[in-house]
């Protein structure tokens, strides 16, 4: 064996221990073949001592993930035991935890005014949803296609959303979401997908009532008009879509549709003012 | 060489949080982030060279774990698919046409005056992340999978994709690539 060979079976065999008895043969012969096992070593051993600069996050991280569950009951106030049943082990299977939280949310209270527990609800449902998902319960072949990036679209914005600074960072972000969520209108209109659509819906009524409009109100009114301007056009625009489904979709998906309609409308209508009161 | 080798006590702790994470309990699964954030921050750091995305993308891979709980199956090895997390996440990051490129900090603090500096100066260390830094980020985190997490070469291709072979090709590479511009610097220490 020559060195050069040896010097590939050294890169090749990554534990120090094991080699072949050839190149035991060859290093115990050969200085330089030892010098530059010795080198490879030593260089794999200061890798892990290599500085980065510290992390700062993950005490906040952990504080925030810790109190979602708290900042989602008290977002939805009168609901507790629901979310906690949400929150907590069940019985009842991933389907049920999913069905309480959504439930929870829009039937006992749609106007809910923390920004934090429209993150939490977020992260809950998706959670469960992705529970759901992979307990395998019959879905369309539509809902199916879009859960994984829907899920994953709404995670980085969720995230996004827990560390925006200024309710102009925290506008766009839920405009954002809400665009997301109205792009799968499309394939889950056309799809047996009923209970998917609703929530869809249910989930886009509480990001633009109770998140949009609420941090909306909070914008300096030099930002109103240059910021809610798109805003308003596009949630138009979601609730021409979503009338026009209505029309060409089956009766059972019609009337989540039709909500959304009624929340996109009175979105753009509601931002529109928002602006115009002060001019 | 840090080691992340448990022992089976740990191990033993470690399965019943995920269980724990797994039937909702929020409190277990952030003891586990408190055990893997830093190990997959390094890892991610390595791989982005810029602390605020290491950070986000090893949130948006907690986050996604936690999401994706039940598809995890003991006794698969729960490090290694919260790497796999991670590298899905940096790998959607990396394509996407926003991303900000950054190169390598020209300016890395150093830890300390530690053992391991006495042993090889500043000059070295810098040398030694800068070459490690200019990898191709394919090869760096196959690299740094074996030597500092120490995963088998099974594991490094699940969490990147791969075939076993190619893990093994691109950690070879890597090594060969580090020992051609770090050799000559080694050797002058040694002296």
């Amino acid at each position: 064996m020559n060195c050069e060979v040896a010097k590939r079976r050294l890169l090749a065999i990554s534990k120090s221990n094991g080699l072949p008895a050839e190149l035991r043969a060859h290093l115990a012969y050969c200085g330089s073949c030892r010098a530059w096992r010795r080198r490879l070593l030593q260089l794999e051993r200061h890798v892990s001592s290599l500085p980065i600069p510290r992390s700062r996050r993950k005490s906040r991280f952990l504080r925030e993930f810790l109190r979602e569950p708290e900042q989602v009951r008290k977002a939805l106030d009168g609901t507790a035991a629901t979310v906690s049943e949400a929150a907590a082990p069940t019985q009842a299977g991933p389907t049920a935890r999913f069905r309480l939280v959504v439930s929870g949310t829009i039937q006992s209270r749609p106007m809910v005014g923390s920004l934090a527990g429209i993150a939490a609800l977020l992260l809950i449902a998706l959670s469960a949803y992705e529970l759901r998902n992979h307990f395998g319960e019959p879905q369309s072949s539509g809902s199916k296609s879009i859960s994984e990036p829907l899920l994953a679209e709404l995670v980085e914005r969720d995230m996004r959303l827990s560390s925006a600074g200024t309710p102009a960072e925290r506008v766009a972000i839920l405009a954002d979401i809400a665009d997301v969520l109205a792009r799968n209108l499309g394939p889950l209109a056309h799809a047996d997908a009923h209970e998917d659509l609703s929530t869809l819906a249910k989930l886009y009524e509480n990001v633009v009532r109770s998140g949009l409009l609420h941090q909306a109100r909070a914008l300096r009114e030099t930002e109103r008009l240059p910021v809610l301007g798109p805003i308003a056009d596009r949630l138009k625009e979601v609730a021409n879509t979503a009338e026009r489904l209505a029309r060409q979709s089956p009766a059972e998906q019609v009337q989540p549709l039709l909500d959304i309609v009624a929340v996109a409308r009175q979105g753009s209508s509601e931002l529109r003012a928002l602006w115009e009161e002060q001019s | 060489m840090a080691s992340f080798e448990k022992s089976d006590a740990l191990l033993e702790e470690e399965q019943s949080l995920i269980c724990r994470a797994q039937g909702g309990d929020r409190q277990a699964f952030a003891v586990l982030v408190e055990r893997h954030w830093d190990r997959l921050y390094r890892w991610l750091y390595h791989l982005t060279h810029d602390r605020h995305t290491a950070e986000d993308l090893t949130q948006e891979s907690l986050l996604k774990a936690f999401a994706n709980l039940a598809r995890f199956h003991m006794p698969n090895n729960f490090h290694a698919w919260l790497f796999r997390i991670a590298y899905n996440c940096f790998v959607n990051q990396w394509r996407s046409p926003t991303r900000a490129r950054q190169p390598f900090p020209e300016n890395l603090q150093a830890r300390g005056e530690g053992p391991v500096e006495q042993v090889l100066s500043r000059e070295a260390l810098q040398m030694l992340a800068r070459a490690v830094g200019r990898l191709p980020a394919d090869f760096r985190a196959a690299f740094l999978l074996r030597v500092e997490e120490q995963l088998s070469f099974q594991e490094i291709a699940e969490v990147l994709g791969i075939r076993e072979e190619t893990a093994r090709w691109r950690f070879f590479k890597a090594r060969q690539k580090l020992m051609n511009v770090l050799a000559p610097q080694l050797n002058r220490e040694e002296v």
